[in-house]
């Protein structure tokens, strides 16, 4: 489904996303997922705005993105805590246009690579905070978590554009 | 809303195009499987000495050095707590909300590290000439 450029539609769209990812994020709190390993997520906001990159376009991806991380922030979380969130979703999210613009992956692999992505990015920055390298050992755990992670966010994606768009 | 163009991805693409794009995803994954097996195992194999000192970081700035072999309980800056016993070093008290730090396993061997990330806490261990790295198969001594 290709929304027209109909500006009134579109925003109408974008702000249903909008809820949609906030609501996601904070579902994903209410689930206990493996609290063994720091930073895990489900990831189902990234599933709604990996829909929504498919379905609109990229501006409106992006700005979708950063509003619900704010907003995410300001409602259920700390100033820390939207600077985590922001740089792994802004992270993730250019990586994962970057590998839609290639044409060459599916959307699973697109949403597995968001997902390995966004760890990583959460990584950079909590190493730039926390002032050291110690976090790193971190990331093999975290890669395979985020390939997981994004491999059924992806999947379940697709499945949805399939049926819905 | 009437949308009669549906999106490009599953119109025009026909099943070869499709079969790439998958293969290439599988590829992806393995890709970061391996890169993530190769990380750890670059890590795991680095010599586990055990450590001499629990190093305590706040936001950067160090606050506290204590030896692993003291047994010790240690309140940081009133949010969490760090307990040195057997030669381990817990944090058995922390006020964030995950409490990943608290379940951590106690550490005890060089480069180890718990971290309170909401607290900006960081245990390293250290080794006594305050070495933070592990050693890559040095031997300890060498009889001349």
């Amino acid at each position: 489904m290709r929304l027209p450029n109909d500006t009134v539609k579109k925003t109408a769209f974008c702000g249903l996303i909008l809820a949609l990812a906030l609501i996601a994020g904070y579902v994903e709190s209410l689930i206990p997922v493996f609290i063994a390993i720091p930073g895990i997520k489900l990831g189902i906001a990234n599933s709604v705005i990996l829909l929504l990159l498919y379905t609109v376009g990229i501006k409106e991806a992006f700005t979708v993105s950063i509003i619900r991380v704010l907003l995410s922030g300001f409602l259920f979380g700390s100033m820390f805590s939207i600077l985590y969130s922001l740089s792994g979703a802004v992270l993730s999210l250019i990586i994962m246009v970057l590998l839609r613009r290639t044409n060459s992956f599916s959307i699973t692999g697109v949403s597995m690579a968001g997902g390995v992505m966004h760890n990583i990015g959460q990584l950079a920055v909590a190493c730039v905070v926390l002032e050291t390298t110690a976090v790193w050992y971190y990331l093999p755990v975290l890669m395979i978590a985020g390939c997981v992670t994004g491999l059924v966010i992806g999947i379940l994606t697709g499945e949805i554009q399939k049926r819905i768009f | 809303m009437k949308y009669s163009i549906m999106s490009k991805d599953m119109k025009t693409q026909n099943n070869e195009e499709y079969g790439k794009k998958k293969r290439n995803s599988v590829l992806l994954f393995i890709a970061f499987v391996l890169t993530a097996g190769v990380a750890g195992l670059f890590f795991g194999n680095q010599i586990k000495e055990n450590g001499a000192v629990a190093v305590v970081t706040v936001n950067g700035e160090e606050q506290y050095r204590c030896s692993m072999f003291i047994e010790k309980e240690i309140e940081i800056n009133d949010t969490n707590t760090l307990l040195i016993k057997g030669g381990k070093a817990d944090m058995i008290v922390a006020d964030c909300p995950d409490q990943v730090c608290v379940k951590h396993t106690p550490v005890s061997k060089v480069g180890e590290t718990i971290i309170c990330l909401p607290n900006k806490v960081v245990i390293t261990i250290e080794s006594l000439d305050g070495n933070q790295k592990q050693k890559e198969g040095e031997p300890d001594a060498v009889a001349k």
